[in-house]
């Protein structure tokens, strides 16, 4: 049984507040994009969590456990950057999908 | 007395809004069939004298946060903010009266549903479909209802008890005494797999069958599937469409529009009464 959008588990709740905030508030965002080790920081980010965002790996956060939604904001509305077709090749999207049946 | 007149579903991804990329001349193509779809819902809807729209959509963690994250939430305030990636782009009237209406009848029915009476924002789950709609409607003065149904964050509400919310709503509508005219929209889906590694991929295949099903009225069977066959198909969003499904009580469907697009099975449904 694969579940994809799955429950938040609570070790990251710190990582998913930051990306909320990141969406929901624009003074944040903006403070963010110019400092985010201050901003991580507020948010009490581990060293471990600080690495994971300025990855941008958001491939890398889901196998990790943080939330599919959290990591639009994490990775593209943090840095600006949405992924087109060509970019989502590049960062390793696109990987196969679960075992399914269909049964007619 | 009070009655739902029909109902429809469509996706409500933001880039059916506007295309943050650029992309070829047949994407473009396809996106505004997409649209012109969505308000060709607006105008029939318009030729039917509705009064309130009933929506149901599924936060994307933007309304609501880890803090308190509702499975479902019926808004009862006087009006909302309606945003796309947090940015408003509408401010639409609430039917309050019918909402409070839906909120003690479902609970009576034993759907316990939470309320809102003031909310910050509700985002592209609802904002995309009915900003096409409204326009199709030449933006007459048509209320909405925004029910929040979660199919994205596990452990979600399963399909049969979004069509059995569905029946209960149509319940709650017919024996009202009021006079609205409601249509009810499902949003969301088809398949796509947002923020995860599987992003790229359309179960083409997996929306077939379910467009299918839908075609012939055959909703029910739908409902038996769970949530580790809606995500690994990218169809973690059809409880929304179940649900108005179940409302209207659909006797079969027409297609308005499919599209496997790169990133999303894009589909408009108008579900016959």
């Amino acid at each position: 049984m694969v579940i994809i959008f799955r429950y938040p588990p609570l070790k990251h709740i710190r990582l998913h507040k930051l990306g909320y905030s990141i969406f929901r508030d624009p003074d944040v965002r903006e403070r963010f994009k110019q400092d985010p080790y201050k901003v991580m920081d507020e948010f009490g980010l581990t060293e471990e969590e600080k690495q994971l965002v300025m990855s941008r790996d958001g491939v890398k956060m889901y196998d990790l456990g943080i939330q599919p939604y959290i990591i639009f904001a994490l990775v593209w509305q943090a840095f600006g950057d949405w992924p087109s077709r060509e970019k989502i090749k590049q960062l390793g999207y696109g990987r196969s999908i679960p075992q399914r049946t269909i049964e007619r | 007395m009070a009655r739902i007149v029909g109902g429809a579903a469509g996706p409500h991804s933001p880039v059916v809004y506007k295309l943050p990329w650029e992309e070829s001349g047949d994407y473009v193509a396809e996106m505004e069939k997409v649209r012109g779809a969505l308000k060709e819902i607006g105008r029939r809807i318009g030729e039917s004298n509705v009064d309130t729209i009933l929506v149901f959509g599924a936060d994307h963690v933007q309304s609501f946060w880890f803090g308190c994250f509702p499975q479902m939430m019926l808004f009862t305030g006087e009006e909302a903010d309606y945003s796309i990636g947090g940015n408003k782009i509408m401010r639409l009237k609430n039917n309050r009266e019918l909402a409070e209406e839906l909120l003690f009848g479902l609970v009576e029915e034993e759907f316990d549903v939470g309320f809102s009476q003031e909310i910050d924002f509700f985002d592209h789950p609802f904002t995309v479909p009915l900003y096409w709609i409204l326009q199709g409607a030449d933006n007459r003065d048509i209320k909405v209802i925004p029910f929040q149904l979660n199919t994205n964050v596990h452990p979600r509400v399963k399909l049969q008890r979004c069509y059995k919310l569905g029946q209960s709503v149509r319940r709650i509508i017919e024996n009202s005494r009021r006079n609205d005219k409601v249509f009810i929209i499902g949003t969301g889906g088809l398949s796509h797999y947002p923020g995860t590694p599987y992003y790229g991929n359309v179960d083409e295949e997996a929306d077939m069958f379910i467009v299918e099903k839908l075609r012939e009225g055959r909703v029910r069977e739908l409902t038996d599937l769970g949530y580790d066959w809606l995500d690994a198909t990218g169809n973690h969003e059809l409880g929304s469409w179940i649900a108005a499904a179940g409302a209207v009580d659909v006797k079969s469907t027409e297609v308005m529009t499919y599209w496997k697009a790169w990133n999303n099975g894009y589909c408009v449904v108008w579900f016959n009464v």
